[in-house]
């Protein structure tokens, strides 16, 4: 069994005076599903790509299955890579752009069919050898990719964005595809993606990055849950926040003073004190509407906009100085816009952290 | 009809009436008439015979209208009143007759053959010329793509987008002084005691200047020269097109730039490749400057011989049968290429 475990180690990226990729350490184990979550620019795709071999970092150095990647080319990487537009070759049959790999290396023509038409089964795609790739619906083009690169039989396997051209139900169904195509070839896959549900979906880890750096690691709950930056709290579906200050610290529980009144909520990763600027996250799908006896958190707040969204309506409320969103089952409350109606959220789900970069700024 | 309302509607009536007549005036005034006429002309040769016999008779009447004169004087030495009337009438239908070959002589039988063709097969240097023009413009064409290859690849794909600009206009700009000129130019390097003779001799890589103009040599890169940027530009134009992401996917795949270049590259610019060598093959078959001037007597090319025969020779007849077999010659390429390479033209318009 080789190693299939990435190491990335103090990896920069200059391009003139744009950092692309600033001073990344990561750590990809084997046999798992890895995504690097981020906006546009953030350097994941320039990652990506010095692992795959097509960029030389600045500085720092990548160790797949413990060997150090410095001046090999792409083709001698035990990696693979699928491109975000697939780069399927569109003069060469379908079978053809599955068995380039085996064409490279000298396989007999017959040979060489036979085992792509064997990689093109593992996709689910019987029967479509002798089509060009222009002939194949979007779904099917993906899965000829995937053949193709599983062909190299790859210890790392490198996905670019490769679902953000498939309409939605496609990339739904894609991103279970992709899930068990990983699980059963225990090829370590690395995503790209600034799909935030594609990579809670898809991954054993998922690394949010932010301006060529890492922000935070950790399995889609984590991420999802416990963010422990600004941004990943605000990148990684919809939060509330209210900016303020910290009135007081006990047993991790942290009362924040705020325009809309004094809110508590617990200490993320990192802890603070007194006095500290402070910011106050809490989940749209956290919040409750409508009066509660003893609420733990409360305030009052005109509703602004109501949005229909199929199983749930989003509400906006305008409080002091933040625009506040609140989701709720369809059917559950009546309210109109202008209602003014009370907004209550647990304390344990409310999370401290300290002021920063927002993926809104 | 569908399609000049659209017309009308996206362009208004000017600009729709001129963008039709415009290519209708150049197609059917310019290339097909003049070539239905060249055609025509090739089939048919004035008949000599005919003419020369003709011409007898004309001389022959003239000596009996002669005769018939004297002999009118003779009768009537006077001249007051009528002769002859018989004489007279046989003299008066001499004259008819007269008149009326002279006016056929005027304008001689046209007579339909193959006689032009024939003639050409049958004219051993003249045959070996059209073969050699034809063998020595495929040689160009084919030294052409080996040049034209590599620099679109470096242009379209490797060049950065500043080197690359000033690369094209470095292409481009000895293309805006005109072909005799360029030509010329290639005359004073090539020559017994040009530029490159002149340099070879000075580094000692020489003692004898080189004759390039003696044989084809001359012609083969002069021609070269002058056309090769025809098949670069095409071919730059789809590798410009070439998704760079393809070429690092087969290198991903483990490919070797050889097999890139064969299997991804290649294929892709193939269309332009094609139409490249199409027209630089049709230019360096119907090139005149080029030999003119860089080619020795030895090294006639068969566009020289049709002028020829236009201009010197006044047969047009036969320069007009010499220029279609070239046309033909040339239309047969451009359908085995199209062949050989698997080019589609419907799918080529589709792609610009």
């Amino acid at each position: 069994m080789p190693a299939r475990n990435v190491e990335l180690v103090h990896i920069s990226k200059t391009y003139g005076s744009l950092t692309a990729v600033d001073d990344l350490n990561m750590s990809i184990g084997e046999k798992g599903f890895y995504s690097f979550l981020g906006p546009s620019g953030c350097g994941k795709t320039t990652l990506l790509r010095i692992i795959a071999g097509f960029v030389e970092p600045t500085a720092g150095k990548v160790l797949i299955g413990g060997k150090d990647m410095a001046g090999i080319p792409p083709n001698q990487r035990p990696t693979a890579m699928i491109f975000q537009n697939l780069a399927l070759f569109p003069l060469m049959r379908v079978w053809e752009n599955v068995a380039f790999a085996f064409e490279v290396r000298g396989v007999t023509k017959q040979r060489r069919r036979i085992l792509a038409d064997d990689l093109l089964n593992r996709v689910s795609l019987e029967g479509v050898g002798d089509k060009f790739p222009h002939e194949l619906s979007g779904g099917q083009r993906q899965r000829v990719a995937i053949a193709r690169a599983l062909a190299v039989e790859p210890d790392v396997l490198l996905l670019d964005e490769p679902l953000s051209a498939l309409d939605l139900k496609l990339r739904q169904r894609m991103i279970s595809e992709l899930r068990s195509i990983q699980k059963q070839t225990e090829v370590t896959f690395i995503y790209i993606t600034h799909d935030q549900g594609e990579a809670l979906a898809m991954s054993d880890q998922v690394a949010v990055m932010n301006a060529g750096q890492i922000q935070q690691i950790g399995s889609p709950q984590e991420i999802y849950n416990q963010p422990q930056t600004a941004f990943v709290a605000t990148f990684v579906g919809e939060n509330n926040y209210f900016r303020g200050t910290i009135k007081n610290v006990s047993d991790n529980q942290v009362v924040l003073a705020t325009p809309a009144g004094d809110l508590k909520g617990y200490f993320g990763s990192s802890e603070m004190s007194q006095g500290d600027e402070a910011w106050l996250f809490v989940r749209p799908e956290r919040c409750t509407l409508g009066t509660m006896e003893n609420p733990e958190n409360s305030f009052e707040a005109p509703i602004v906009q109501l949005d229909f969204d199929g199983p749930s309506q989003i509400c906006s409320l305008q409080v002091e100085g933040a625009s506040i969103q609140v989701i709720y089952p369809q059917g559950m409350h009546s309210y109109h816009v202008g209602d003014r109606v009370q907004v209550s959220f647990r304390t344990k789900d409310a999370l401290i952290i300290p002021p920063g970069k927002t993926a809104h700024d | 009809m569908n399609h000049w309302r659209r017309l009308v509607m996206q362009n208004g009536i000017i600009m729709a009436l001129l963008m039709v007549s415009l290519p209708a005036f150049w197609l059917v005034v310019m290339i097909i008439a003049p070539q239905l006429m060249m055609i025509d002309y090739s089939f048919w040769h004035e008949d000599n015979l005919q003419l020369a016999s003709w011409e007898k008779a004309i001389s022959e009447k003239d000596e009996q209208m002669v005769d018939l004169e004297a002999r009118l004087a003779e009768q009537q030495p006077g001249g007051t009143s009528a002769g002859d009337p018989a004489l007279e009438d046989q003299y008066q239908q001499l004259a008819a007759e007269v008149s009326q070959l002279e006016s056929q002589a005027d304008q001689p039988p046209e007579v339909y053959s193959l006689k032009n063709y024939s003639y050409l097969a049958g004219n051993r240097l003249h045959r070996s010329i059209f073969l050699k023009t034809i063998w020595s413009s495929l040689l160009v064409t084919v030294i052409a793509l080996v040049i034209c290859y590599p620099v679109s690849f470096y242009l379209a794909q490797i060049a950065p987008r500043r080197q690359a600009a000033v690369l094209f206009i470095g292409l481009i700009i000895p293309y805006w002084i005109n072909e005799i000129l360029r030509t010329f130019a290639w005359l004073m390097l090539l020559s017994y005691n040009g530029f490159i003779n002149m340099f070879l001799d000075s580094v000692g890589l020489i003692t004898e200047p080189i004759e390039f103009l003696d044989g084809n040599a001359g012609v083969l890169i002069g021609m070269t020269y002058a056309y090769v940027l025809f098949m670069v530009f095409p071919t730059y134009n789809l590798l410009r097109t070439l998704d760079r992401n393809q070429i690092e996917a087969a290198r991903d795949l483990g490919a070797g730039w050889l097999r890139i270049h064969l299997r991804i590259a290649i294929p892709h610019a193939k269309p332009g490749l094609a139409v490249g060598a199409i027209t630089t093959f049709m230019l360096a078959a119907g090139s005149y400057a080029v030999p003119a001037i860089l080619g020795g007597p030895n090294s006639l090319w068969f566009t020289q011989i049709i002028y020829s025969w236009f201009f010197d020779g006044g047969n047009w007849n036969q320069g007009a049968a010499y220029a279609f077999m070239l046309l033909a010659i040339c239309l047969l390429f451009v359908t085995v290429m199209a062949r050989i390479t698997g080019v589609d033209f419907k799918d080529l318009t589709k792609r610009f």
